[in-house]
């Protein structure tokens, strides 16, 4: 990813504020406070630096692929791109929906609907675990009926994996494409109407497109929050191999055992999150 | 074949209670100031705004009518529609717009295709086919923007505003084209604008809306002739007095007294151009029957003419020579006397 700098240089005070404030200390000032935003800039920047770098630095680079090739690695991250690409297309196909009721639709409580709606990404993934058990569990209300009726139970299963990345990664997407939403010329939809485009055409080929920019940008968090997902997917699904241990599962249990696998784990999740990142951003987040 | 429209709505402080007729082929120009309701009535004619009164009927189809609880969605009305900032979509090219509406209307894809070629070479635009609207000059979205609402064949076209994004330049050019495109258009039209030659170039006939209703119709030539209101004066650029007549004298409304041809009673309007309206240093001598002093109040200078505007009885704007300015001295201060000729003033009832 390219790191474009803020451009740091101070432009000359003007000379009325420089005869105000007398020249010579103004610009001493100046100079001081431009000293203090570069500090500040370096440390954030080392800060972010540090952690990949020490990451990086124990990496056993020699036994990467072998690493890589071992059946608990691989079961690992194809459960972490499986589920998070799932429950990426869940908040999808039910985000999108939410986001334009949230958007375009008074009703009352929509305050509250939306407060629902963002509570996942302010409470503990844990308790948000916890209370998806509590729900959905064997025991839970829901969890019972979807037993009784269904004969389909979640907890500890890789369906329930993908609901608690579901869980905490959807508010993302609803956030950032009722902000797409709000912000587009709604004019457009008007000229769609009067051209003779029913409401699903125009919703299709010009609300849709022309929103575009935030549903890929609101995809791209809801995906690297579940990606990323620890907290609500270990207590409401558990931590089996094969079926719910994703990677940042497995870099956990691994940190016990051996820290090598960890590190190499760490290392292809950071690859992987990365790669998938840089080719969204260039081709659709130029801003993000 | 017409457009009737009896549209009575409110928005915000706008309360629009309009009436007006126009018929196929026809032309209708809609002046007025800004807030007028202008672009309000266009949008309720297209259904992208419910009326809360009247009825909407195009060719003898009804298209809204409350009391009745008809309401034609804006996608059910043979409407096409020409945005002030034209509103092309910005993510398909120039022949996707113009296709976007046959292909809504139900025409195949393939359909679409074929014929949105034909519209693109009538506005002289076929180079143009695979461009975004972003890369095109403000004429070129102009063009592309009529066509698209044009192709689905409507059979009322509603213009909002069609050339005031355009630069000087272009607009005389623009303004032309437009004009042929209109003339060979069979439906329905009206033009929202508040520049009175566009009205005059374009349209057959015109109305002026202020604060929602119509202040006045006829033919642009009627218009400037009899402002019946001090925008519509301000305008065409005539002096415009209200007031009540009585033996060849009008009592203005505010103050002063006009004399005027005889045989005007009652409640009255009174217009005058500014060059009938002669300036002096001194207390004029001879037959004018207005004469008066006044102070100047402001100079405009307008090519080689300019427009002087004099306090007095009567607030009165006169039409000097940039000569007769220096003559004058009328940059300095004191007293100026105005007079005009009886027959110059142009009466007509209220």
């Amino acid at each position: 990813m390219a790191l474009s700098p803020p451009s740091l240089h101070s432009p000359q005070p003007p000379p009325e504020e420089a005869a105000r404030t007398g020249g010579g200390s103004s610009a001493a000032l100046e100079k001081a406070s431009t000293a203090m935003v570069k500090l500040a800039v370096g440390v954030a920047v080392a800060f972010f630096l540090l952690p990949l770098l020490g990451l990086l630095l124990r990496t056993p680079w020699g036994e990467l692929s072998t690493e890589l090739a071992s059946p608990p690695v691989r079961s690992a991250l194809w459960l972490s791109l499986v589920c998070s690409l799932a429950a990426t297309g869940i908040s999808v196909v039910f985000g999108v929906p939410l986001a334009w009721a949230l958007a375009r639709w008074t009703f009352p409580g929509r305050s509250l609907v939306r407060a629902l709606t963002t509570l996942p990404m302010i409470v503990p993934p844990v308790v948000g675990g916890v209370a998806l058990l509590l729900a959905f569990g064997r025991r839970g209300f829901a969890g019972r009926w979807l037993d009784q009726a269904f004969g389909v139970t979640l907890p500890f299963t890789m369906a329930g994996a993908i609901l608690a990345e579901t869980f905490v990664a959807m508010p993302f997407l609803v956030i950032t494409v009722e902000a797409g939403l709000r912000s587009m010329n709604r004019r457009f939809e008007d000229a769609a109407a009067t051209l003779g485009a029913r409401p699903w055409v125009t919703f299709r080929r010009v609300t849709l497109p022309l929103i575009a920019p935030s549903l890929w940008a609101g995809a791209a968090l809801a995906w690297a929050r579940a990606l990323g997902e620890f907290g609500a997917t270990i207590t409401f699904a558990g931590n089996l191999p094969g079926r719910t241990q994703t990677i940042p599962l497995a870099v956990y249990l691994a940190l016990e055992t051996r820290l090598e696998a960890a590190i190499t784990l760490s290392v292809v999740l950071l690859a992987v999150s990365l790669t998938i990142l840089v080719l969204l951003r260039e081709r659709f987040m130029p801003n993000l | 074949m017409s457009l009737k429209a009896s549209v009575g709505l409110r928005l915000g402080d706008l309360e629009l209670k309009v009436q007006i007729e126009v018929h196929s082929g026809e032309v209708l120009a809609v002046l007025g100031p800004n807030g007028s309701g202008k672009t309000t009535l266009l949008r309720a004619l297209a259904g992208l705004l419910a009326i809360e009164r009247g009825r909407v009927t195009l060719d003898g189809e009804v298209l809204e009518d409350p009391a009745r609880q008809i309401r034609r969605a804006p996608a059910e009305r043979s409407t096409g529609f020409v945005f002030q900032d034209y509103l092309l979509f910005p993510h398909l090219t120039v022949v996707e717009n113009v296709a976007f509406g046959l292909k809504a209307r139900g025409m195949s894809r393939s359909g679409a295709r074929a014929a949105a070629p034909d519209w693109l070479r009538a506005m002289g635009l076929e180079t143009h086919a695979n461009a975004k609207p972003g890369a095109l000059s403000g004429g070129q979205a102009q063009r592309v923007a009529l066509a698209r609402a044009l192709a689905p064949n409507p059979r009322l076209l509603l213009l909002d505003e069609p050339l005031s994004a355009l630069d000087a330049g272009t607009k005389l050019e623009v303004r032309r084209e437009l004009s042929n495109h209109l003339r060979s258009f069979q439906g329905t039209t009206l033009m929202v604008t508040h520049n009175p030659l566009e009205a005059a170039a374009l349209a057959d006939r015109l109305i002026v809306l202020e604060g929602g209703r119509v202040i006045q119709d006829g033919t642009s030539a009627e218009v400037a002739q009899h402002p019946r209101s001090p925008y519509v004066a301000e305008l065409v650029g005539l002096n415009l007095i209200r007031g009540r007549g009585s033996n060849g004298q009008i009592v203005v409304e505010g103050g002063g007294l006009l004399v005027v041809p005889s045989g005007f009673e009652g409640d009255v309007f009174a217009a005058i151009h500014p060059r009938a309206v002669a300036l002096h240093r001194g207390r004029p001598e001879g037959s004018p029957r207005n004469v008066w002093e006044g102070a100047v109040a402001g100079i405009d200078l307008e090519g080689d003419r300019t427009r002087v505007t004099v306090d007095g009885p009567v607030r009165m704007v006169a039409e000097v020579t940039t000569q007769a300015l220096k003559e004058l001295d009328l940059v300095a201060a004191g007293p100026v006397w105005v007079s005009i000729k009886a027959t110059e003033i142009q009466v007509y009832p209220a």
